[in-house]
């Protein structure tokens, strides 16, 4: 039973229409490695085992008249507990949505839920997102399946943990300052945060408007591919949503790479990153250069000044949409959580405007560089998972914090909006994860897809997983 | 522009009560103030930027309703 779990969707997708396993035999065997291994992980945070069987029976159902929707088709899924699910409780990982139960479904549970996903259950997420480990959640700390004594990586770290432990054959994440691809990276799997406006937020409580994105939390990019297809393009709902043509992402994966040109911007994304972290980015885009791509160093003017941005921009916001709960019932949130919603009090307008036209500016310059290459390639993380609990880390010589450092390298892609996505490049010294980051130009997720692919053709980092 | 003054724990607790309507102890205001005064130290940054010209990334829409939209 456990080697089902060790499909990937599109490999799943495969068996089911091969007719050599069904939806109900890959349920099953998903809700018996959860039983086994969740608690030492804590990643899902609720359980529909009766209802994810009916699911899966219906799949079996549909497939027996001739009918099927798509890769999805009966493929087990986790849904973050940040996406509102009808009638589920859907918590934001806090005690202020203990029991609500939401009427509607977010976008992309209906999207996923109509191209015939099964979905297991709900997974743990740091406190309304507002975090990048996932240790301050009313369900406790999501751990890192790699080494439970770290954190997975946040917010969507339930969606991290969940999928490298093959609880799950792929899970939804949300990103505003890196939430997907901090825990993807964290837990060494690959994780999607496409453009801003490509994905619909409708149903998904905010953090940021402005830089919430919704993605897929996958084991490769051919899969993220299968998952990302049907949360695309626009619903009704939410107005940021482009009203453009959503194309084909796992038919783009097809083809070569000779001639892609991949821009290195060795400035604050890897001359801040732990050596072998910046040294394992260098080796993936060397694979990628092996397959004919073309390597050039670039410069991403203003970039120093994303993490003060992206601050401002988290407190404000963060702020105004907790404004009616803060001061009435702020014991409920966690300690953390309830800090920085108190500091966003203090910041002014005008320095939240400051903020968002540095965006327009930093916007401008990575159009620049994108205008002369394809896509941008540097380290996902500057850090690999650390201790749960542990607050400081020194980075050559210098100590920062973890929140920052961690942050550092996914911020600038919430920040100007851009697809980027992350792929396991290695294991580092102390045994984590370590991650590549391809960013791309305004809604060229296939791009980014692509490459994503095409290294993992050509490496099987993808393939490794943390051991039981 | 001129330099602004440190952050005191007293302005914080007077912005969170006076201003924002959401009052926090002193002992919280210490705390808070040398958190923000550090973060006041990354938003200064961005007071310097060269964005006399630069519009804002998040600009007004005039809200547009279709035909199908209920009343």
């Amino acid at each position: 039973m456990s080697d089902i779990t060790e499909l990937s969707i599109a490999e799943l997708a495969q068996a089911y229409r091969d007719k050599s396993l069904s939806p109900v035999d890959a349920t099953r065997a998903y809700l018996e490695r959860i039983s086994k291994h969740n608690d030492k992980v804590n990643a899902f945070v609720l359980l529909r085992e009766e209802d994810a069987l009916a699911e899966a029976r219906q799949a079996e159902t549909e497939f027996a008249a001739g009918g099927w929707r798509g890769p999805l088709h009966g493929i087990p899924i986790g849904h973050k507990d940040l996406y509102q699910t009808a009638g589920i409780r859907s918590t934001a990982g806090s005690r202020v949505l203990e029991n609500h139960v939401p009427e509607h479904d977010a976008t992309a549970v209906a999207r996923l839920k109509q191209a015939g996903a099964v979905m297991l259950g709900k997974l743990n997420t740091h406190e309304f997102a507002y975090g990048p480990t996932n240790d301050s959640s009313m369900f406790g700390p999501c751990r890192n399946p790699w080494e439970t004594a770290r954190f997975s990586g946040g917010s969507s770290g339930g969606s991290g943990a969940a999928v490298a432990l093959r609880l799950c054959a792929g899970a939804t994440g949300s990103d505003t300052g890196g939430s997907i691809r901090m825990p993807a990276a964290c837990c060494g799997i690959t994780g999607l945060k496409p453009t801003y406006g490509r994905a619909s937020r409708a149903g998904i409580y905010p953090l940021c408007w402005t830089m919430d994105h919704a993605g897929p939390l996958t084991r490769s990019a051919e899969d993220a591919a299968l998952m990302f297809q049907p949360m695309a393009g626009p619903d009704g709902r939410d107005a940021a949503v482009a009203e453009r043509d959503v194309p084909d992402y796992a038919a783009a994966l097809g083809g070569d790479i000779k001639g892609l040109r991949i821009g290195v911007p060795t400035h604050y994304f890897f001359d801040r990153a732990l050596p072998e972290i910046a040294t394992a980015a260098h080796d993936a885009i060397a694979v990628l250069e092996g397959l004919g791509a073309e390597v050039r160093e670039v410069e991403i003017a203003h970039i120093d000044h994303a993490a003060a941005a992206a601050m401002v921009l988290y407190l404000s916001e963060g702020t105004a949409y907790h404004d009616d709960h803060i001061a009435t019932i702020g014991e409920l949130y966690t300690d953390q959580v309830r800090l920085f919603l108190e500091i966003g009090n203090y910041v002014l307008a005008k320095d939240y405007l400051h903020a968002q036209r540095y965006r327009t500016l930093l916007g401008h310059a990575m159009a620049d560089v994108l205008a002369e290459v394809d896509v941008l390639a540097m380290p996902a993380l500057p850090i690999t998972a650390q201790p749960l609990g542990q607050e400081n880390i020194d980075i050559r010589g210098a100590t920062e914090s973890v929140f920052g450092a961690i942050l550092r390298n996914t911020e600038p892609f919430d920040l100007t909006g851009l697809p980027a996505l992350v792929v396991p490049c290695g294991n580092a010294s102390d045994g984590m994860p370590m991650s590549l980051q391809i960013a791309g130009r305004p809604f060229d997720e296939a791009g980014v897809l692509k490459v994503g692919h095409a290294f993992q053709q050509a490496s099987d980092w993808h393939q490794r997983r943390p051991p039981d | 522009m001129n330099a602004r003054s440190p952050i005191t724990p007293k302005t914080l607790q007077s912005v969170a009560a006076e201003l924002a309507g959401q009052p926090v102890s002193a002992e919280k205001a210490a705390a808070h103030a040398e958190i923000f005064e550090n973060i006041m130290q990354m938003i200064e940054s961005l007071r310097g930027l060269p964005i006399k010209d630069v519009e804002p990334a998040v600009i007004f829409r005039p809200v547009e309703r279709s035909a199908d939209d209920p009343a």
